[in-house]
């Protein structure tokens, strides 16, 4: 179109209906910030104002302001080696996951390993076991003096001495748990959606320019695929300071803790010191600040595309390195999935898990406290009306917000960013408060307060720094000019989405729907402080049976083989649903 | 003769007076007494009228203690026909959230039954309690011949009004220390008589222990132990003393069980492991079981068992009332030694009149008969014990936390 004749029309017609639409945008975008920033900001400003309150109990008698929170908290002991311990995990774990998630992915959605399929569905599998219990079966079997493979180990003639050869309790200990939790499985699903959307022609092109595979990986593939790895990256960066449970399970018996420990030691002072805890966790901000700039530069300073009209799926053929390759990501699968849950399960039905020596070794006696437990039908029944409605209502909600900050010009996108990556700075132990203050004294939350309204809300919204981060991805790689052809052919805005972008984004949508049905099933913290007797979940009585004071590992194990049952039925049904639905490669 | 027939009329007028003035004492006083028993009965009656036509009550059971405590529970729900509706989970987070509502003019609850630490420094602090001793009306509960040394115990050793306790922890040794006896013979742990042997060189690196802070409900170092105190502690906890410090029961209890350590101190909630653990046969023993010390033993008031507190403002405040007059009373008490579920241990009661001895572990000390070897029921020792454990705390941290 001539310059002239877009002024002419501007000049005209058009002009009104796109000011209408700015007026229109704006008023959404107001409703959105109103809305979600009232509700994921909030409770962040009152920790943050509570902070300032130096009473010695926040919820106790008249609140007294100063700064004494601030002045304390950075100089509770140990401040500065928690944070090296801190950033030595993060660090360790990121430099072996990452590439490695990289890789999996990669062979999973663009060559034609055999079973990929399978593959795939065993690393969400891997994700949906709960972090503690699988670092629990673990500890049965590489604890120094009686795990069991350190005792099978050392009956062997290579091996010997009353310790070893491996220590959970030890710095790899913790990388080990870390990486077989979902260090490497979270990635992995992740990233392997983004991999699919690839557009093969773009690597048929640097073959025919004469790159070799892997080159073609290293120049094309990867630099594609940026907007994903760099949202990981992020979201890893994010939580940096979050990841709490493993080390202090497995670092305090040889005396090593995090930062995320002190905020712990914090909140379970008698009486909790909120402020104080707040302060340390605050620190997480200053991550923001630098993750959003980072993340809008990279995704504006060129095009990420690799889903335009042209395209065209394919994979790789790997020749004969499948079958290894196949092996080598099968022996890994092994130890992130099948290992874990036959831990789980064996040790459900042990009298003392890891204890073989015992008599009776075995028992039923557990399986019937759990099922037995006057709290556990309706537990289950909250949870699967929970994990049900964050599944549907989720991945709706944030595609929505995902589309509005990439596919709009509104203003108040970059606050929304903000919003979104801010409410996921603040660590679960810190934002169930906030969350309690939220619904207790803001006029019609109240309402919803100790009913499963209020959990349905936390559970809906509580994954949507990942959730709108990974669906964001999805449309920077999706081509304007698919949207655009659809509405030159006459299709308006529903039908354009339902014709167009459901099916473009169905792995993206059923990723999220899994994703948030899983975090539904196994949140805790978040909503423990909005549980009533009547609204308790699966998750919640986990944590009661697994809690430091309590260390009923087997009831445990089987409150997270029940959910893993109930997360793995849907979790297979939406990939072969998304397989049906979604991008193919053929 | 005379004079002893003289005396004898004496002695049989002055019977007489004496029996006639017996016989109106008596006369007077039986007739105050069934006025104020038919008072009482009367009171009674209308507490339980009131109490049914409240028909529940509302109870926050901390320390994740709902499922041990159900049928207790389930005892007083089917003689009086009152529901019980109960939350169960962390003393912690149940005290923020019920604390929480209370702030925001939302009051659901009658009781809390939790660790009385927490109901003393947050919802006594917090104006959150009832005063106890004008809600028991049962003769039965009220007469202070029927508990350990003629009188009512408090935690709340200021006050002495909000935290009335049922149960006392009596240990022959502070912290109730165990061994593995594979490691360690019994003839060994019979010559120990103190916790000083626990701090000498040839300890080094034996010792397994939870570390002073409070989530595994490790307590208090035993320092503030007329014995030992901070001097112990701080030679305890050196880090030269290579002790295996470790925070989760499970792996506590492991440790000892396994031989990674001959000896466990500080167990907290560790200890209740530890029976389970000997229960299955395996190598862990109390050293209580076979040795006392040689100086003080130690009857720790409030310790190891969750106490109750009565809310102000509460919904059902009535049926709140019957039921702390139930479960004080004989009967109450006998229900909760006998019935209370597998995942708790009960504390002896501080009641002497007679209370079957149920679960409660027999220690071979007169428990049940109210001797206090170490009371640290008064105001300066829980002041002093409050101060330590702030103390050992902090002291840890800088040590371990480096």
């Amino acid at each position: 179109m001539a310059p002239t004749a877009r002024v002419d029309r501007l000049a005209g017609g058009e002009w009104l209906a796109n000011n209408a639409r700015v007026h229109r945008g704006t008023f959404v975008m107001a409703a959105i910030l109103v809305v979600l920033g009232f509700y994921l900001i909030w409770p962040v400003i009152l920790l943050l104002v509570n902070s300032f309150n130096i009473a010695r109990d926040v919820f106790v008698g008249p609140a007294e302001w100063g700064l004494d929170n601030w002045r304390v908290a950075f100089r509770e002991p140990g401040l500065i080696k928690s944070i090296l311990n801190t950033f030595l995990i993060w660090g360790l774990v990121l430099s072996i996951s990452f590439p490695l998630a990289i890789l999996i992915s990669w062979t999973i959605a663009r060559t034609r390993i055999p079973f990929s399929n399978a593959l795939e569905v065993m690393f969400w599998v891997s994700f949906m076991l709960p972090g503690i219990s699988t670092t629990i079966g673990w500890i049965g079997l590489l604890e120094p003096n009686w795990g069991a493979l350190n005792l099978g180990l050392r009956s062997l003639p290579f091996f010997g001495g009353n310790e070893g050869p491996f220590n959970i309790f030890s710095i790899p200990g913790i990388v080990w748990a870390h990486l077989i939790g979902n260090g490497i499985s979270f990635k992995v699903i992740l990233l392997t959606p983004a991999f699919r959307n690839m557009d093969a022609s773009l690597e048929e092109a640097a073959k025919v320019s004469g790159a070799s595979e892997l080159k073609t990986m290293v120049r094309v593939t990867i630099p594609l695929m940026a907007s994903p790895i760099i949202l990981v990256l992020a979201l890893q960066l994010l939580r940096i300071f979050q990841s709490f449970e493993t080390e202090q399970l497995l670092g305090t018996p040889f005396g090593f803790f995090v930062y995320s420990t002190l905020i712990f030691d914090l909140v379970r002072d008698i009486p909790p010191r909120y402020g104080a805890a707040t302060v340390l966790a605050s620190i997480t901000l200053i991550i923001v600040a630098f993750i959003i700039p980072v993340q809008r530069w990279m995704l504006q300073r060129r095009l990420y595309t690799t889903i335009a009209a042209g395209f065209k799926p394919g994979l790789v053929n790997l020749g004969q390195w499948k079958w290894i390759v196949f092996g080598l990501i099968t022996v890994l699968v092994v130890l992130l999935t099948l290992a874990p849950v036959a831990q789980l399960i064996l040790q459900s039905f042990m009298t003392r898990a890891g204890y073989f020596d015992i008599h009776p070794t075995f028992t039923l006696s557990h399986w019937s406290k759990v099922l037995t437990d006057s709290f556990f039908l309706s537990a289950l029944g909250n949870t699967i009306i929970l994990a049900i409605t964050a599944a549907i209502l989720s991945p709706l909600l944030f595609s929505f917000l995902a589309y509005v900050l990439v596919r709009t010009r509104w203003r108040g996108r970059v606050l929304l960013d903000l919003i979104i990556w801010g409410s996921g700075a603040v660590p679960g132990m810190l934002s169930g408060l906030g969350l309690l203050w939220l619904f207790i004294g803001t006029p019609g939350f109240n309402a919803l307060y100790g009913t499963l309204f209020a959990l349905l809300i936390v559970v809906v919204i509580q994954g949507n720094t990942t959730g709108v981060n990974v669906a964001k991805g999805t449309f920077v790689q999706i081509g304007q000019e698919m949207e655009e052809a659809a509405r030159v052919a006459g299709a308006g805005w529903f039908r354009t989405y339902f014709r167009i972008w459901i099916p473009l984004l169905m792995p993206t949508l059923l990723l999220l729907a899994v994703l948030n049905f899983t975090f539904a099933a196994n949140t805790t913290s978040s909503i423990i402080l909005l549980a009533d007797a009547g609204t308790q979940t699966l998750s919640i009585m986990a944590l009661e049976y697994a809690s430091p004071g309590t260390g009923l590992w087997e009831e445990a194990s089987i409150i997270s083989v029940i959910i893993m049952v109930l997360t793995l039925g849907p979790a297979v049904a939406a990939r072969v649903f998304g397989l049906k639905f979604g991008l193919r490669h053929s | 003769m005379q004079l002893k027939k003289v005396r004898s009329t004496s002695v049989g007028v002055a019977w007489g007076l004496v029996t006639m003035l017996a016989l109106l004492v008596a006369a007077y006083g039986g007739k105050e007494a069934t006025a104020a028993d038919i008072a009482s009965e009367q009171k009674w009656k209308q507490l339980v009228a009131d109490a049914k036509a409240e028909g529940q009550v509302n109870m926050i059971i901390g320390n994740r203690l709902g499922k041990d405590w159900e049928p207790i529970l389930a005892v007083f729900e089917g003689k009086y026909g009152i529901k019980i509706r109960y939350i169960t989970g962390s003393s912690t987070k149940l005290s923020d959230r019920t604390l929480a509502e209370r702030r925001a003019g939302s009051y659901e609850w009658d009781i809390m039954l939790g660790s009385p630490r927490r109901l003393r420094d947050r919802f006594q602090a917090a104006n959150a309690l009832r005063e106890v001793e004008p809600l028991l009306i049962d003769p039965n509960v009220t007469d202070n011949s029927l508990w350990a040394k003629g009188r009512k115990w408090w935690y709340d050793t200021d006050t002495k009004k909000y935290i009335l306790m049922q149960t006392a922890k009596i240990s022959l040794w502070p912290q109730s220390p165990w061994f593995n006896t594979e490691l360690l013979s019994v003839d060994e742990a019979k010559r120990i008589d103190s916790l000083w042997e626990f701090v000498k060189p040839e300890w080094r690196g034996k010792i397994v222990a939870g570390p002073p802070l409070p989530a595994a409900g490790a307590g208090d170092m035993s320092a503030s132990h007329p014995d030992y105190g901070k001097e112990w502690a701080m030679k305890f906890m050196d880090p030269k003393h290579e002790v295996l410090w470790i925070e989760n029961v499970r792996l506590l209890a492991d440790s000892l069980a396994r031989g990674k350590r001959a000896v466990a101190i500080n167990l907290g909630k560790a200890s209740r492991d530890l029976r389970k653990l000997r229960k299955l046969g395996l190598p862990v023993d109390e050293f209580q079981n076979h040795t006392t010390l040689a100086k003080t033993a130690m009857m720790s008031v409030g310790g190891g068992q969750p106490q109750f507190g009565a809310l102000t403002k509460a919904p059902h405040p009535r049926a709140a009332q019957l039921f702390l007059n139930w479960i004080f009373s004989k009967e109450g008490q006998t229900t909760r030694q006998t019935l209370l579920g597998d995942g708790a241990e009960p504390n002896p009661t501080l009641r002497v009149d007679g209370v079957p001895r149920g679960k409660v572990v027999d220690l071979g000390v007169p428990d049940a008969k109210g001797e206090v070897y170490w009371d640290r029921a008064t105001p300066e020792l829980a002041k002093q014990a409050d101060g330590f454990m702030k103390w050992a705390r902090q002291t840890w941290k800088q040590l371990y936390r480096r």
